[in-house]
């Protein structure tokens, strides 16, 4: 009788330990990653401030170039983004490129059809903040700054072949008020040329 | 052993294959054939670099690849795949690699999708050209080199091998 209670009390603690071990393991949040405020000047000379983005869903920071071929195949492609969810979503362009001025950026812009806020990052420090290394790269950030997918647009450069619509799927799962199922990708595309 | 003969035989059909009657060719390469020329090294080192044409740094880091190639090509092998679009090949891979008479494969890349040559190479790697991928004499990746490096650092990491 008091082994067959010993045992209860055994497998009660068994369980009771091993639900913590789980419990701990299943509900370590992940580690969220924050960014700071910043503010940078558009093609237009304006100067902007990344909390002024923070009155929609969210934040869709896309590390762009004029010049490199990847990005540039990505350019209807973003410009049809923003068209989907741009009401719903803040989308921003940062072009961090030593070597692309200004009036490039404008003019690439207007010829794209781009029609979001393109700020210049001079001195690449908010490339650095962010670790971005390529071009297109992108982090979609909530309301409070802090990251929710960090990657690239789709899986292939060439439209044709695309089968995960990465960023789409994230701003979708987002409106639906979904977890996130894949938080990061690798992108592809060209090295930023820091100063 | 019938894996290192097929991975010989590729890697000098691709060399002797690409400078017949003096006209260049570059082939394309798919997963399994990178897979065997890296696990099949024989024994020299084995140096993989990841470019296009239209990477600057990867332009600029090229002589510096071809220099490596002269002085330690008894003790390693380089090959160079581009990332260019296979159409692309003839327009501008091969004007550029006739510039600088290239002695080492290159290779335009036929894999499915970039993500899976980057997740070959190295889960380090995020994409960023040119990348570098350093591999032993037992088809073990030693070392990944992210950016344009110069003929002086390369042959250190050379040297220290």
């Amino acid at each position: 009788m008091h082994s067959s209670k010993n045992i209860v009390v055994i497998a009660l603690a068994v369980l009771l330990i091993g639900s913590f071990n789980l419990t701990g393991n299943s509900d370590k949040p992940a580690e969220i990653k924050k960014y700071d405020n910043f503010s940078l000047y558009d093609f237009n000379n304006t100067l902007h401030s990344l909390n002024e983005f923070s009155d929609k869903e969210g934040i869709v920071l896309m590390f762009i170039s004029t010049k490199c071929p990847v990005s540039n195949a990505y350019n209807s492609r973003m410009a049809s983004l923003h068209q989907k969810f741009g009401e719903k979503f803040s989308f921003v362009g940062i072009n961090s490129n030593k070597q692309e001025n200004v009036a490039e950026i404008k003019k690439h812009s207007e010829n794209n059809k781009l029609n979001f806020v393109i700020l210049k990052d001079s001195s690449n420090v908010i490339a650095d903040k962010f670790s971005a290394s390529v071009t297109p790269e992108i982090y979609v950030l909530n309301n409070n700054l802090e990251l929710l997918y960090q990657g690239r647009i789709d899986d292939s450069r060439k439209e044709d072949n695309v089968q995960e619509l990465d960023l789409s799927n994230v701003l979708g799962e987002i409106l639906e008020g979904k977890k996130i199922s894949i938080a990061k990708t690798k992108a592809f595309g060209c090295s930023i040329k820091r100063k | 052993m019938i894996a290192k003969l097929f991975s010989f035989v590729f890697l000098i059909s691709s060399l002797i294959y690409s400078q017949v009657d003096n006209k260049l060719v570059v082939n394309s390469i798919n997963s399994d054939e990178l897979r065997s020329i890296i696990s099949n090294r024989g024994d020299k080192f084995l140096l993989v670099n990841v470019w296009a044409t239209w990477c600057i740094p990867c332009r600029e880091e090229f002589p510096d690849l071809v220099k490596l190639f002269n002085k330690y090509k008894s003790d390693l092998d380089i090959i160079a795949i581009s990332v260019d679009y296979p159409e692309e090949v003839e327009g501008k891979v091969i004007p550029f690699l006739n510039e600088i008479e290239v002695p080492f494969p290159v290779f335009v890349s036929r894999f499915n999708k970039d993500s899976e040559l980057i997740e070959l190479l190295s889960n380090k790697w995020n994409g960023a050209l040119p990348g570098t991928f350093i591999y032993n004499k037992e088809g073990i990746q030693i070392k990944f080199l992210e950016g344009k490096q110069s003929f002086e650092g390369f042959s250190s990491i050379i040297n220290d091998l």
